[in-house]
């Protein structure tokens, strides 16, 4: 149960943390295709792992 | 070499570190993979390395999350800006592309050793049991290799981008 925290809190924190970091890139330096990727895979993952996380803390 | 150098060699070496056992632990777990699903084999001996991986899976997962939060002290300490060098962007978009990857394989990552502990147990249904060990394992098989060629280039990646700490050059190239 503890890795199952861990790993979607991590996939939630990370994807937060990098996605929020390129879209800041994004927004300061122009569009950037690479940044834009970045920020596509990493807010991808915090969107997709956040219900699980919250599904997960209610249980 | 002053405080700060001494700081930055002991992360860049704690990272380099980390990727290589990351990378030699997956080798190991490919190893023990073939005789888990070998539905032939003694059950015990099945069971004993299903456990031994599942133990060697665990340090896989502290060493990968460990991974990103070091890169990224790293970053800071080397005053690198994230999303600043485009090869650090590669970096970062391969190792987001293994955080995809491990999403695909944590429903089926319990599999093994669930399914043989319940056929050491007695369970009627052993051939569903090991179909099912023998299908998760070949499904995350693709995925697997793609984290191996990931870490592989972002080593690559790394080793072609670094660069000597005094005189600023590159070391490589």
């Amino acid at each position: 149960m503890f890795m199952a925290y861990l790993l979607w809190g991590f996939v939630v924190a990370s994807g937060l943390f990098m996605g929020v970091a390129s879209s800041i890139m994004l927004a300061l330096h122009g569009f950037d295709l690479l940044v834009f990727g970045n920020a596509l895979v990493y807010l991808g993952c915090a969107v997709y792992g956040f219900p699980r996380l919250v599904r997960l803390a209610k249980k | 070499m002053n405080t700060h150098s001494w700081f930055e060699l002991s992360l860049r070496s704690i990272h380099v570190v980390m990727v290589g056992a990351w990378l030699l632990f997956d080798f190991v777990v490919y190893w023990l993979h073939f005789k888990i699903k070998d539905a032939a084999a003694p059950i015990e001996e099945r069971l004993e390395r299903a456990r031994v991986m599942h133990g060697i899976d665990t340090v896989v997962a502290y060493l990968f999350f460990l991974t990103l939060p070091v890169g990224i002290a790293l970053c800071y300490v080397t005053d690198t800006p994230l999303f600043t060098t485009e090869w650090l962007n590669w970096k970062h978009l391969m190792y987001g592309l293994i955080v995809v990857s491990a999403i695909v394989l944590v429903p089926i990552s319990g599999t093994s050793l669930r399914n043989l502990k319940a056929i050491k147990a007695g369970a009627a249904d052993v051939p569903d049991l090991n179909d099912q060990i023998k299908r998760d394992m070949n499904w995350a098989m693709p995925w697997v290799f793609l984290i191996w060629i990931l870490i592989a280039a972002m080593m690559v990646i790394s080793v072609f981008n670094a660069k000597c700490p005094h005189c600023n050059n590159f070391i490589l190239r």
